[in-house]
């Protein structure tokens, strides 16, 4: 037990002393939270379009309007040359065109079905799909009023859950995860391995020092800082976006050490199988942005096809990110919690003990 | 000398692949003895210090340190020997005291021991003030002297050494092995590699290293007698031209 | 001025590479990993919806009614669940993710509730645009008819979209990550205050240890350019001159950056943590990559300015699927020009001044 304390206070003292290191774990958190909670939606806006004008009527002249007012598009060009469209497109100029054609006007008054031609550049197709409906719904909306219909079905649409569409209810417990996975993966894995570069290591496996001593000497430590970690950038991002958690505290910080055993354990493995800092330095890169990408925080895994789905369903991370929403969003109860629960319960036990059997104290 | 063996060894042999780094080698070293593994870079000395500190796992033959068998008792061994490791193994971003600290408190002492120990260090090596300073900052045979007394912070019975003087000047060499013969009264076993010529006439007894293989094993002067030299030097390099151009045939 | 010398650059440039190639272990993995990565996520990345499961509480069944609903289940998008009208049990199936949406029917068919779980905002909102789509398609008066032409990626490929950005994301990763612990492994080791005692000039230093790094970027972007191409079947409509010129200055870039961190970095994990960081976010979420940047605040819009990947995004995209050639993408190579003289500029000072301290 006395062994145990002088590893981790060791290991403290070395972390606090490196006063670069603390600052950047203080300071890179906040700067996360702030990039990217804003960058995050999906919602059409500023869908740069050029509007060719053929029949320059009163009526097409409302409809350019009505879409330049929208909040989803930006109006970049009005022209009468529709050789534009595909030049502005392919010099990434805009967007998208819309193209009136001659009689727009009179057709519409007339009840005659008039064409209206729609260009989207497809390399964005989310944003283009989006735009195509959002403009034909537009589009219709207006010739109902023009012809002074009554749509036939009214639909009200209700968001649950996040009733303003805020991402940052949704971004910032992804961001916090991935920040506390980086953090702990890294600390980990390089501890351990900077303590075989500089020869340190060498002299703590010829001491009678117990490998789980040894083990729990360092992940003791970087545990504490990777959930203060966690800590300082929820705190951060419901200060700077004034969302507020849901659920209970003392959940949220369980399932945050559930987790933090999986990563810590990834962390071990990493660096008994990596000889240089470098080289746990790539697996870790590796390791991290397989579990960001496959993590449901960019790209739902429902959508992926079955066989990237099962690889998927083997990443702790996208059950954190699971949990971390539930709770933070729902408050919800644990019952709802234990689908994912369970899995990270299962890697964490499994990583953690694979690691520290792996981990020998010895040199070969 | 006492007649308690503090390592034995039989046949005992690593290889890394294809490359053997220590091939078959028969060892017998007595408790109180300073014995000395004199042999060129890359001539297998490290190796055989860390499998008979229970870092490596040999590929063959037995060993035992203190009476404990390396194979399956390495956990023991590390409780009864002291290891100072060629690298600098201290930690560079800690004080002098805090490293103190550190290493009494892994191999178990309590405060008071520690703090006692430290007084001990601190007269013993003249640290003063340096007690409170970043180990990276103290001068290099002052860090290598401390990095000894923290190997031997739970006084060990049996001491490795690998290359403790490298890199230092004459008189902290000539320190060093005050230390080494003090401890070796105490009744402590010294356990030494070196490749300084010089170093070895200390030791009771030596062994040469080439190759893996010990091609000479004998207190200093009867290498010197038997070999017609006038120091360990010349012994040395007669015994390796024979081993080549053996090798050559 | 100082003038350099090939020599000593050269001498620095192949020690380096000596370095890489001895390490065995990172070789495979530097050249591996980034082919796994783009396979994986080549085939994970795809923003289409595969599946919307939606509840529909039926309290008019009508014709009209049934109808409706039946262009739901006519479709192989939608999962279609009968659900109540009762609040707690529609509460219960968001939660236990059994759907959605859910739409509500009401007795007399004038008024239809559609309910979207928000938790997900990115599903959401396309989520809502198909089902608006599914109801709307039914109306009887369509008013106006509208043709709509998809351009250079008429058949909607997610690859299209995201292969260029996993190319991106992945050189820029792997060279900034290269290089950010080249220096400071050495100031760690010790090894650098050996350099310092012979003539060599900081400026040759850097340079030196660039040029293996250009080297093995470029071939691992190669690599994962063909493997792109043949396992997503995307195009490349551009010139293939043009398309190495223009990495190559995205790659100095990266790799300049990385540099830059090496330089400001003490240790090696601190080199680390800043290139992880401050390379995945930003080309994660700051460039382009997935999310379109019109879209966001404009805040945001001016920072990803210094996203050296906001830059690549283009000229991969363009050039790959809009075949745009190198006059049109001259924009972009300018910035990420500016950006590596920048960036090198920092380091060389950075390093001369420190180099200077040292001595």
């Amino acid at each position: 037990m006395k062994r145990l304390l002088s590893l981790i206070k060791k290991e403290f003292i070395q972390i606090f002393r490196d006063k670069y290191m603390t600052k950047l774990i203080v300071f890179i958190p906040v700067v996360m939270n702030v990039l990217l909670g804003f960058a995050t939606s999906n919602e059409l806006k500023n869908y740069s379009l050029i509007i060719v004008d053929l029949d320059q009527s009163n009526i097409a002249r409302e409809l350019i309007l009505r879409i330049s007012q929208a909040q989803e598009f930006h109006v970049v060009e009005i022209t009468q040359d529709h050789n534009l469209i595909h030049k502005k497109l392919h010099l990434w100029q805009a967007k998208g065109g819309v193209i009136i054609p001659k009689s727009f006007g009179k057709d519409l008054l007339l009840n005659k079905a008039p064409q209206l031609e729609l260009v989207f550049d497809a390399v964005d197709g989310l944003s283009a799909g989006l735009a195509s409906q959002s403009i034909a719904s537009l589009v219709n909306n207006f010739a109902q009023d023009i012809e002074k219909l009554e749509p036939s079905i009214k639909v009200d649409e209700r968001i649950w859950y996040n009733a303003d569409m805020t991402p940052y209810q949704y971004m910032v417990p992804g961001i916090v995860a991935i920040l506390v996975t980086i953090i702990s993966m890294l600390f980990s894995s390089m501890a351990l391995v900077k303590e075989k570069e500089m020869g340190t290591l060498e002299q703590l496996i010829v001491t009678p020092i117990k490998k789980w001593e040894l083990l729990a000497g360092k992940l003791i430590p970087f545990l504490i800082v990777s959930l203060a970690e966690f800590y300082l950038a929820l705190f951060i991002g419901q200060a700077v976006f004034g969302i507020t958690m849901q659920g209970s505290y003392l959940l949220l910080t369980l399932l945050a050490i559930l987790y933090l055993f999986t990563t810590l354990g990834l962390g071990v493995s990493i660096s008994v199988i990596s000889q240089t800092q470098q080289q746990a330095l790539f697996f870790t890169w590796f390791f991290v942005l397989f579990m960001s990408l496959l993590s449901g925080l960019f790209f739902p895994v429902s959508n992926m096809p079955d066989s990237i789905r099962w690889v998927a369903m083997l990443n702790p991370m996208m059950y954190f990110v699971d949990i971390m929403r539930e709770v933070f969003q729902k408050a919800n109860q644990f019952r709802y919690l234990l689908k994912s629960v369970i899995p990270l319960t299962i890697y964490g036990i499994f990583v953690f003990s694979f690691s520290v059997i792996k981990f020998q104290k010895r040199i070969d | 000398m006492s007649k308690i063996l503090s390592v034995y060894t039989n046949k005992i042999t690593k290889k890394f692949g294809s490359f053997t780094a220590v091939d078959n080698v028969d060892l017998e070293v007595y408790q109180g003895e300073i014995f000395g593994f004199l042999g060129a870079n890359g001539a297998g000395k490290s190796t055989m210090i860390r499998m008979l500190c229970g870092l490596l796992t040999p590929s063959a033959g037995e060993a035992k340190v203190g009476g404990f068998d390396v194979y399956k008792e390495s956990e023991l061994i590390k409780k009864s020997i002291g290891y100072m490791s060629q690298k600098f193994s201290l930690y560079n971003d800690l004080t002098v005291a805090e490293n103190i600290d550190f290493y009494g408190g892994v191999y178990s002492l309590n405060k008071r021991s520690i703090q006692e120990k430290k007084g001990e260090i601190a007269v013993e090596l003249d640290l003063g003030r340096q007690m409170n300073r970043l180990t990276r900052d103290i001068p290099v045979g002052l860090k290598q002297k401390l990095a000894l007394a923290c190997a031997m912070l739970h006084d060990p019975r049996i001491i490795f050494l690998d290359e403790p003087t490298s890199g230092v000047d004459p008189k902290v060499r000539k320190d060093f092995w005050n230390i080494i013969y003090q401890l070796s009264e105490q009744g402590k076993t010294v356990f030494v590699t070196t490749h300084f010529m010089d170093e070895a006439e200390y030791c009771h007894r030596l062994s040469i290293m080439h190759q893996g293989k010990i091609i000479a094993l004998d207190s200093p002067q009867n290498l010197k007698k038997k070999n017609e030299e006038n120091s360990i030097n010349d012994v040395f390099i007669k015994l390796i031209r024979s081993q080549i151009d053996a090798d050559y045939q | 001025m100082q003038i350099i010398n090939k020599t000593r650059v050269f001498a620095i440039a192949k020690k380096e590479f000596f370095h890489i190639i001895h390490d065995t272990r990172s070789l495979i993995i530097v050249f591996l990993l980034p082919l796994i990565q783009l396979i994986m996520f080549g085939y994970a990345l795809n923003t289409e919806i595969k599946n919307i499961n939606l509840g529909i509480s039926d309290n008019a069944k009508t014709e009209q009614s049934r109808a409706l609903i039946k262009r739901f289940l006519g479709s192989d998008l939608y999962h279609v669940y009968s659900i109540s009208n009762n609040s707690d049990d529609i509460h219960h199936a968001f939660l236990q993710k059994k759907v959605n949406a859910v739409l509500l029917i009401s007795h007399d068919m004038r008024n239809l509730q559609l309910i979207i779980d928000g938790s997900d905002p990115n599903s959401a909102s396309i989520i809502k645009n198909y089902i608006s789509q599914t109801l709307s398609s039914g109306q009887s008066i369509i008013p106006i008819d509208i043709r709509t032409q998809l351009l250079f990626n008429p058949e909607l490929k997610s690859s299209y979209f995201f292969v260029p950005g996993l190319i991106a994301l992945i050189l820029v990763m792997i060279s900034a990550l290269l290089t950010s612990i080249s220096i400071t492994r050495e100031k760690e080791n010790g090894t650098l205050e050996q350099l310092l005692v012979s003539p060599l000039l900081p400026l040759e230093f850097i340079l030196g240890k660039l040029l293996p790094y250009i080297f093995i970027s470029m071939t691992i972007g190669f690599l994962i350019l063909i493997c792109g191409l043949l396992l997503f079947d995307v195009v490349f409509l551009g010139s293939a001159i043009a398309f190495t010129i223009l990495s190559f200055v995205y790659v100095c870039t990266a790799l300049s950056f990385g540099l830059m961190i090496s330089t400001v970095s003490q240790t090696q994990m601190q080199a680390m943590l800043i290139a992880l960081i401050f390379t995945m976010m930003p080309t994660l979420m700051l460039s382009g990559f997935m999310l379109p940047l019109e879209s966001m605040p404009w805040l945001i819009r001016i920072i990803s300015w210094i996203v050296p990947a906001k830059f690549y995004l283009k000229i991969a995209r363009g050039l790959m699927i809009k075949g745009n050639n190198l006059t049109e993408l001259l924009e972009p190579m300018l910035f990420l020009l500016g950006f590596t003289i920048l960036l090198l500029s920092i380091a060389w000072n950075k390093f001369a001044k420190q180099m200077k301290e040292l001595k």
